[in-house]
């Protein structure tokens, strides 16, 4: 029997006011909260109005980015709901945040201090860049010792992040789980969306007119808890999460395919993975941006999914009260849903005076409608970078049977580092042992030491692959992708790569074009000059063109933690595929260092001799399917433990909870400490092996790592010292393999290999 | 060639080239300014351009040439010797901002 | 002299008859101006049989392809289309190809200024295990074109076919037979190329004439489809094309990827490139009653500087409208020469696009 996930708690504070009630009522009485933005504009937006009012009281938020207030205003309310002290749960409570921009208010300071002259930047200062804040703030603050992440697919993020803790919580990995996201409301955010010319003048009227999206500013939080134990403590259940779908759309970085058949995609595998048919779907809360583009794709994409049924089934849309929310819209516009189906009523489109061309289905004008009680409903959302989520929730029961894979394999990796493109390439480098350092000027001026990746040549490596106008990250972990793809025996064709799925992890999520359109942006007084890359500045943009590329329309997410994500992420796509969502996925991660990234570290006086310039892409899948297709996996994953650190984000990182994830995995693998031969993944080998020696009752094995000759590189660092594990040549192979990462974001998360 | 045609050339070609030069650069195209020949489609067929290169080339010939493009006036994006004659049209004594 | 397989049906609807690239096809069915209204207001069905066909699994095909024409054949996305020339080994056009990725198979659709076994023949040459095989006989080409063309295209084969983006390629089931559609044209209005094996040829036309005549419109020939690609400025290959044979003077970069290492014409073609060709062709409207006929000499000052090598009446703009052969000093848009003698009738050189059809300025579904 497959664990029931329920929701036991929501907490969003929007333009509608400080808490999910004020939300619920606005959209039910549909009435729009967006107000115009300035004298000069005609734009309108949803700006929380009393931020200190939605804290409530709960302290020392007052000097973190306005997105980290909002999510810990959104979650410190979700929680209160719930009734629920995560500390009392210890490392059975998770936590998945996400954000689309982020920190972009800090972000856009720290240029215009940079443009200034600024010359240092505080620790402080340098955490408040990092999209992975809220996370590490909200764990500290609550006391979440689990798994935690931050789910960083820009508009899509928070229905992503809800799916991702509803896995774990169903696999047994976690009991109970916060999820959600926010963003903040930025000017050069606006800039870029004027700047596409996706906004509208006048408050947004999505499936109506005028055509175009309003911008609003949210945190938005949700409690998930296996229902037994919801049960058990007697809280009041809202709904339930029944199902849960991605997909990338493999199409283009800003426009969604207009064939619908993305989305359509992710919809489908919501419904597959909840058990339930097209026609059973009572309402729809729809992602309705009021884009030209979005509405009428989703509205062909509705069309595809659930055939004839949609033309009858309700859908609205909450960006009309709230406009969009961008990483925190899902989680939002889901738990409003939620708080409408308790009060029995089924929300009005606001602002809707009639449908547009092109939108063909039951919008609900004013006024709303009884909830059709009893019956499950659907929630969309999509992102640039082509990556759509879309999730099934309502009353249970749902789909009862287990569907989750049991054992994953790795089999096949992809590599694209300093040594060059390809594996042979790396393991002579190291088998040589002459460190490859360079050099590079930093956004300041200054020369840095860096390990820098050499440009792979996309032709010699496939005439089908094209890097042309992709930005260097994308160009690193498109090469290593088609690497892994290849060596895994997945042909180039559209029909073997349907279901194929990647997942990237960044250890930053600032890309190049973040630090080039903020440049443009403030060299002009906030006047866009250039466009083109705007839709690249969200990170998920990596993964959307190695999508593209590769055309890979599966299982799809970006998260960002910091150092060690792309361990990290390697995991999450195990779980992911456990959990049913695809047979095989690609699980990569990347290292950029864009000239601010060095200028700021420098600044910073981050110790670090050679940071390094890497892509590594592993093959993930169920060892059913490895063996049906005959593939010759290297490794089985036989364990893995998370664990995060709740101490003070700007404290040093403690062994507890290190120490705490290596457990775990050990546990998970049924493996005594002993049969280890060797650890990887390590920063600080010594520090680490140290910090260790309690969890192996005296010296742990030795340590692999390849950054004494590629440079440390922060996300893919831990896969190259993996790949090195287990393709070493001669006879020092080790059978069992632990890799350890600790993130100076709070999560640390082991995982235990199994030589195959 | 006569006076007529040889002036209205001058000023023409620099216009050209200078917006050939900025399209190269912001729309990373892998031509040199002779190869695109100033009649070739520039959205749909022809270069194959998509809304978003369209929204590139509404800003560089703002921000180089100082004129203002309408919303929905698609048909001077059509190549870019409509473009060429919309900046002659909007800036009849110079083409420079 | 090949027959398509829609010569009956069109012959038994009343049409006049011409050889285009050793193909009976059907010239004209009504009279040219009413052809010309059902394609820029309404929707018009013609034989496009006269492009060779040919399919080839795609394994092998990126090779072969790639081997064959200008245009980089390995970055052809699935689903998509990649329009692209053919050149001899001096950089003389051959053909004018749409090479879609259809999955499995690569699809190329080739107007060529060569009969079937001339082509066929370059196609085996570059590759003859590369189980290439001709659908030029066993199939016709069907195309629907106008700005109605989506309706059809709807009826035909549901509502997915508004989905397709311009220069796509998707399989439909039609009789028990797959038709393959490409989304393509070059009216300047909405537009699909049909590839029918030719048993369901005839069907096929009956339901497209039928959906048609519904929405205001019904069956063409290829002739007024040149007066429609001057006046939009798609390249024609049989009139500009054949007159001028060279890419770099046609401005046919756009169809070339320069990086591609092998292909017939490329060095001549680089050559040519490096050095700087001396004429372009340039697209000029002549005055009320002037004549103006392929061949026509266009003078400045007193000199033979240029001449006409394409020439069509263009109903939007009034007048007819030309491309003229230019040396490059002198290729510009918006002068005046005089034309056949120094002091003939002064046509203009102007800008195309000249016209800006109305599929441009609305979408497929919000009609």
């Amino acid at each position: 029997m497959r664990r029931r996930v329920v929701i036991t708690g929501v907490g969003v504070v929007s333009c509608a006011g400080k808490d999910a009630g004020h939300l619920a009522a606005a959209v039910a009485a549909a009435k729009s909260c967006l107000r115009p933005l300035g004298a000069e504009s005609g734009r309108h937006a949803g700006l929380v109005q009393d931020l200190p009012a939605a804290l409530d009281g709960l302290a020392g938020a007052s000097d973190q980015d306005r997105f980290v207030v909002l999510a810990l205003a959104a979650a410190g309310q979700a929680l209160r709901q719930a009734g629920l002290e995560p500390r009392l749960l210890g490392g059975r409570m998770g936590l998945v945040a996400a954000t689309c921009s982020g920190p972009m208010l800090s972000i856009e300071a720290h240029h215009a201090s940079a443009l200034a002259g600024a010359a240092s930047l505080s620790r402080a200062g340098r955490f408040a860049l990092s999209y992975a804040s809220a996370a590490r703030v909200l764990a500290a603050r609550f006391g979440i010792a689990g798994f935690s992440g931050t789910v960083t697919t820009a508009c899509s993020a928070s229905v992503g992040a809800l799916g991702i803790a509803c896995d774990f919580i169903r696999l047994g990995l976690l009991d109970a789980a916060l999820a959600g996201g926010s963003d903040a409301y930025s000017p050069s955010t606006q800039a870029g969306f004027d700047g596409l010319k996706a906004t509208c003048e006048g408050a947004c009227a999505p499936f109506s007119n005028p055509v175009g999206l309003s911008l609003g500013e949210a945190g938005a939080y949700i409690v998930l808890e296996e229902r037994g134990r919801a049960l058990e403590r007697g809280a009041a259940i809202l709904g339930e999460v029944l199902g849960f779908g991605t997909s990338n759309d493999a199409y283009h970085c800003s426009t969604p395919d207009p064939s619908g058949n993305g989305q359509g995609l992710a919809i489908r595998r919501a419904l597959d993975d909840a058990g339930i048919g097209p026609g059973e779907i009572g309402y729809i809360s729809a992602h309705g941006t009021g884009t030209l583009a979005n509405d009428k794709t989703e509205t062909r994409a509705l069309l595809k999914a659930l055939g004839d049924p949609a033309k009858s089934v309700p859908i609205s849309s909450a960006k009309a009260v709230t406009g969009h929310c961008l990483g925190a819209a899902g989680a939002l516009e889901t738990a409003a849903a939620l708080l409408c189906a308790r009060a029995g009523t089924l929300p009005a489109t606001a602002s809707f005076k009639g449908p547009r061309q092109g939108c063909t289905l039951d919008y609900v004008p004013a006024p709303g409608r009884p909830w059709p009680s009893g019956r499950p409903w659907l929630k969309n959302s999509f992102a640039f970078g082509g990556n759509n989520a879309a999730a099934v929730l309502g009353p249970g029961p749902g789909r009862s049977d287990d569907s989750s894979a049991d054992d994953i394999v790795v089999s096949a990796i992809g590599l694209v580092t300093p040594a060059g493109t390809g594996r042979d390439a790396f393991l002579a480098a190291l088998a040589a042992g002459v460190p490859l350092a360079g050099e590079r000027t930093d956004a300041g001026g200054c020369a840095r030491s860096i390990c820098a990746a050499p440009e792979p040549d996309a032709r010699a490596l496939s005439r089908r692959l094209d890097l042309r106008n992709m930005d260097a990250p994308s160009r690193l972990m498109t090469a290593a992708a088609h690497l892994a793809l290849a060596d895994a025996g997945i042909a180039e064709k559209r029909e073997e790569r349907a279901d194929a799925g990647f997942f990237l992890g960044l250890a930053t999520a600032s890309t190049p074009a973040e630090a080039d359109f903020l440049k443009d942006y403030f060299a002009h007084n906030g006047q866009v000059r250039h466009i083109m890359r705007y839709p690249f500045v969200v990170p998920n943009s990596i993964a959307g063109d190695v999508c593209r590329a590769l055309s890979l329309t599966g299982h799809n997410t970006t998260m960002c933690f910091g150092p060690g994500a792309g361990l990290i992420s390697l995991a999450a796509a195990a779980v992911a595929i456990r959990a049913g969502h695809s047979a095989l996925l690609v699980s990569g991660a990347v290292d950029f260092l864009t000239g601010r990234e060095l200028a700021d570290r420098r600044m910073a006086g981050e110790a670090c001799t050679a940071p390094a310039e890497a892509a590594a892409a592993f093959v993930l899948e169920s060892a059913r399917v490895a063996d049906r297709r005959c593939a010759r996996p290297l490794a089985r994953v036989l364990g893995m433990g998370w664990a995060t650190d709740t101490g003070d984000p700007m404290a040093l990182p403690s062994d507890g909870a290190f120490c705490a994830a290596v457990q775990d995995a050990l546990d998970r693998a049924r493996m005594a400490p002993g049969a280890v031969d060797v650890i990887c993944g390590l920063s600080d080998p010594e520090r680490d092996r140290e910090a260790l020696s309690s969890v192996f009752k005296g010296r742990p094995p030795a340590a692999l790592g390849v950054s004494p000759v590629l440079g440390e590189a922060d996300a893919c660092g831990a896969l190259l010292d993996l790949a090195w594990a287990l393709d070493r040549p001669g006879q020092d192979r080790p059978g069992v393999i632990l890799s350890a990462v600790r993130s100076q974001y709070g999560l640390n998360c082991a995982v235990v290999f199994g030589r195959l | 060639m006569s006076e007529q045609n040889q002036k209205l050339i001058e000023r023409r070609r620099e216009i050209i080239a200078r917006l050939k030069a900025e399209l190269i650069k912001r729309l990373n195209l892998p031509f040199q300014p002779d190869d695109l020949h100033e009649d070739v489609a520039l959205l749909g067929s022809g270069l194959g351009l998509d809304s978003l290169d369209a929204l590139e080339i509404v800003l560089c010939v703002e921000n180089t040439f100082g004129v203002k493009i309408a919303d929905d006036n698609i048909a001077v994006l059509r190549s870019i010797n409509t473009l060429v004659d919309f900046v002659m049209e909007q800036k009849p004594n110079g083409g420079a901002s | 002299m090949r027959r398509s397989a829609l010569r009956d049906f069109f012959a038994a609807n009343g049409a006049a008859f011409e050889a285009r690239a050793g193909v009976e096809c059907a010239r004209a069915v009504a009279d040219p101006a009413a052809e010309y209204a059902m394609v820029r207001d309404a929707v018009a069905v013609s034989d496009a049989s006269h492009h060779q066909v040919f399919a080839m699994p795609d394994a092998g095909a990126i090779d072969v392809l790639d081997r064959l024409v200008a245009g980089n054949v390995a970055r052809i996305r699935f689903g998509r289309v990649l329009h692209t020339f053919m050149a001899d080994a001096g950089g003389a056009l051959v053909a004018d190809c749409y090479i879609a990725n259809n999955d499995d198979e690569f699809l190329v659709l080739c107007e060529s200024l060569e009969d079937d076994a001339a082509i066929r023949a370059r196609f085996l040459a570059a590759g003859r295990d590369a189980g290439l095989r001709d659908l030029s006989e066993s199939h016709a080409v069907l195309s629907v074109d106008g700005f109605k063309a989506w309706a059809v295209a709807r009826e035909l084969f549901g509502a997915d076919v508004l989905g397709l983006p311009y220069l796509s390629i998707e399989r439909y089931p039609f009789e028990g037979a797959t038709v393959r559609l490409i989304r393509a044209g070059k009216t300047s209005e909405f537009g699909y190329l049909l590839v029918v094996p030719a048993a369901q040829a005839q069907v096929l036309a009956e339901r497209a004439f039928a959906s048609a005549k519904k929405n205001g419109g019904g069956l063409c020939g290829i002739a007024i489809h040149d007066d429609l690609r001057l006046e939009g400025r798609f390249f024609n290959i049989y009139a500009e094309g054949a007159a001028v044979r060279d890419p770099l003077s046609l401005g046919l970069q756009w169809m070339m990827d320069f990086e591609k290492e092998e292909y017939p014409g490329r060095s001549a073609l680089l050559r040519r490139r490096a050095a700087g060709f001396e004429r372009k062709i340039v697209g000029f409207k002549a005055p009320p009653g002037a004549k103006v006929r392929k061949g026509s000499t266009l003078h400045d000052g007193g000199r033979s500087v240029g001449e006409v090598v394409a020439v069509a009446q263009s109903r939007v703009l009034g007048c007819t409208i030309g491309l003229a052969m230019l040396p490059v000093a002198a290729a510009y848009s918006g002068l005046e020469f005089a034309m056949d003698a120094s002091d003939g009738p002064m046509v203009t050189t102007i800008s195309m696009p000249p016209i800006m059809p109305r599929s441009l300025t609305v979408k497929i579904d919000e009609m």
